[in-house]
């Protein structure tokens, strides 16, 4: 069985059957949770009493795919036996491709570097979520600078370009995801893209922090640019 | 009775290396999560990023959208 944390129904179904995030966050801890641990995460600011009557609440509310797939007993909770969640690829997919040697043929795709264009639960605001989505966005981030180098160096430009555009979208003031999509169009020779990708870069820098882009940054289109 | 409602801000902050002013710090935030992130903005200076905490701060105090 597999369940997709990213735009299924730990996406949206739960919110809309009033279960109140407890498939997504067994998805997320990926392992057994006492009902204390839970209560208390998903109700913080209620009484340890009142906590776990919501527990017992938001339990008896699931819907029929959410039966399936959280094994409940009297103690804990946790993801049914053969459940598989993509969050749990997916961040085995970041850390293959941010540890040398450790990569597969398949990580190189158009499914990873979809993948790392998706945030986790976006509207989503409760604390326990907030931190996980935050934890995820830095590992895709890393992850997808790592795979367009990688995808560089296969000589895969296109998908290299992919990879590093995804990077500077999802955050457009980070240097590193600039730089990555300027060496990927040095690499396949493109200067003048190369160029035009340096310049947007600073000229968006400019407008929104006013400041100029690192001399390592400007070092890699030094050659490129006029006197 | 106004309704409770909850406000919330993230900051993710890192170091650019090599910069003249080294922080970025990116804020996201709204005054009352049941209506989504407000606003989102970049800042590199740590005086600005507190002046944004302390405005947001009055926001959410007054129940007012930021601007």
């Amino acid at each position: 069985m597999r369940e997709a944390i990213f735009d299924s129904f730990l996406k949206r179904a739960d919110r809309e059957a009033g279960g109140e995030g407890c498939a997504q966050f067994l998805a997320l801890r990926d392992r057994a949770v006492t009902r204390t641990a839970i209560a208390g995460t998903l109700w913080p600011e209620a009484s340890e009493e009142h906590a776990h009557a919501s527990l017992r609440s938001a339990l008896s509310r699931l819907n029929e795919i959410e039966r399936t797939v959280v094994r409940v007993t009297f103690q804990d909770l946790s993801l049914a036996d053969g459940v598989s969640i993509d969050i749990r690829d997916a961040r085995l997919l970041t850390h293959r491709l941010l540890n040398p040697g450790t990569g597969r043929d398949s990580d190189l795709s158009d499914q990873a570097i979809a993948t790392l264009s998706v945030d986790l639960l976006p509207d989503w605001y409760d604390e326990w979520a907030v931190v996980e989505a935050e934890d995820w966005r830095q590992l895709r981030l890393h992850a997808l600078d790592a795979l367009a180098e990688r995808l560089t160096a296969a000589g895969r430009y296109a998908d290299a370009t992919s990879a590093a555009l995804a990077a500077v979208k999802a955050e457009p003031l980070r240097e590193t995801a600039h730089a990555a999509l300027v060496r990927v169009y040095l690499a396949e020779g493109n200067r003048a893209e190369a160029l035009s990708a340096f310049e947007h870069y600073r000229a968006l820098l400019r407008a929104e922090l006013d400041l100029e882009p690192t001399s390592l940054i400007q070092a890699l289109v030094k050659d490129l640019q006029q006197p | 009775m106004p309704l409770d409602h909850t406000g919330l801000l993230i900051i993710r902050a890192w170091v650019e290396q090599g910069s003249s002013k080294r922080l970025r710090a990116r804020i996201r935030l709204t005054t009352d999560v049941a209506a989504g992130f407000a606003s989102e903005t970049t800042l590199a200076d740590v005086n600005a990023v507190s002046a944004a905490v302390e405005a947001w701060l009055q926001d959410v105090l007054l129940n007012r959208r930021p601007p």
